[in-house]
């Protein structure tokens, strides 16, 4: 079990607490906190649906901060006084952290939040946070869930009864 | 509103936000009952809370009969209810079925370098760092995750270090404290 079959696709972090999703040969396993981890699987052939919501608010407001830190950051560079420079320092490696941990998700289609349903579950998975990621995710899940479904793959419907998100 | 292959784009009228709906094989398959068979024949081994269900396993912690509704997979081991119950509360459980884990290696590493700010701290925080490691070494992995001892043993240098230091903090002390004393 403690093989290296645990495959990262998917890593993210708040200011209170770390996540992780990992592709493990037959489920997911999101793994949340630093100290005390918290653990999920998601086992593909359980997996009934996966809901990508958009947080279009937050890709928006995330644009506007780095805007302004880069703003201030470059005035405090052009000042020219010793005291703006050593700001700017301490404001340029705020900004290029901010940076580090926004990018993803700004560049990878903008911020989502991905939920797992299950016959018993309908979990947020923290771990993914851009939309790139969840569609690398769906598509992960697709394909190991339809491998195993594959005896009964004629069963499936044509999509009629689908329940639609609220 | 057209569905390809089972995606489902839709606004939500009260948080504007864009939604897409995946669906998966296991949306179409039913969900399985779990049932047991009653006894029919005498001498057919029950269940020990069910004494008209059949049994079809002994519990694999205390050998008790039991029927499909009281046994539950525990890592490798199927187990009855009671046994599973007493595994979680003692924390006997195994590795596989936790939902929790303390990390002991972060927790040991943290403990050895983040009291390094305030460095007088160290006196108290490396002899515990030392009883964490030597006490969880052998539970290592404590993670889930594959992951190699390291932590361990850079927590394990730090508080040797630290307790090197104050160690040699003592002796100088000593030494100062025996001068002055004329010895």
């Amino acid at each position: 079990m403690k093989s290296s079959n645990h495959r990262k696709i998917a890593r993210g972090s708040s200011v209170f607490q770390r996540s992780a999703l990992y592709d493990v040969e037959d489920h997911l396993l999101m793994v949340r906190g630093t100290y005390l981890e918290e653990y999920r699987r998601f086992y593909f052939r359980d997996i009934k649906a996966a809901l990508v919501r958009e947080r279009r608010s937050k890709t928006v407001l995330s644009v506007i901060l780095l805007v302004c830190l880069i703003f201030f950051c470059a005035v405090l560079f052009l000042s020219g006084s010793a005291v703006a420079l050593s700001f700017g320092v301490v404001f340029g490696i705020i900004t290029l952290l901010l940076i580090a941990q926004l990018a993803p998700g700004i560049f990878g289609g903008g911020f989502c939040r991905l939920y797992i349903v299950t016959n018993v579950q309908n979990e947020p998975i923290d771990a993914v946070s851009s939309w790139l990621q969840a569609e690398r995710v769906v598509a992960l899940i697709r394909a190991k869930s339809e491998i195993k479904a594959e005896p009964s793959a004629g069963s499936a419907d044509d999509g009629e009864n689908a329940p639609r998100p609220a | 509103m057209s569905e390809p292959e089972g995606v489902i784009s839709c606004v939500c009228d009260t948080a504007k936000s864009n939604f897409n709906y995946y669906r998966f094989p296991a949306y179409s398959q039913e969900a399985s009952v779990l049932s047991a068979e009653k006894v029919v024949e005498e001498d057919e081994a029950t269940c020990y809370n069910h004494p008209d269900k059949v049994a079809v396993a002994a519990c694999e912690a205390c050998g008790m009969f039991a029927c499909p509704l009281c046994l539950v997979q525990m890592g490798r081991q199927r187990v009855c209810l009671n046994c599973f119950n007493r595994k979680h509360q003692d924390g006997t459980s195994g590795d596989a079925s936790s939902s929790h884990r303390y990390v002991y290696d972060s927790i040991a590493l943290s403990l050895a370098v983040i009291p390094m700010l305030i460095p007088y701290l160290t006196i108290i925080t490396a002899p515990i760092v030392l009883f964490i490691v030597i006490r969880y070494w052998k539970k290592h992995p404590c993670s889930e995750i594959p992951r190699s001892r390291i932590r361990f043993i850079m927590a394990l240098v730090f508080a040797c270090l630290q307790i090197l230091f104050w160690g040699f903090m003592l002796v100088v002390l000593i030494a100062e404290g025996g001068r002055s004393f004329g010895f």
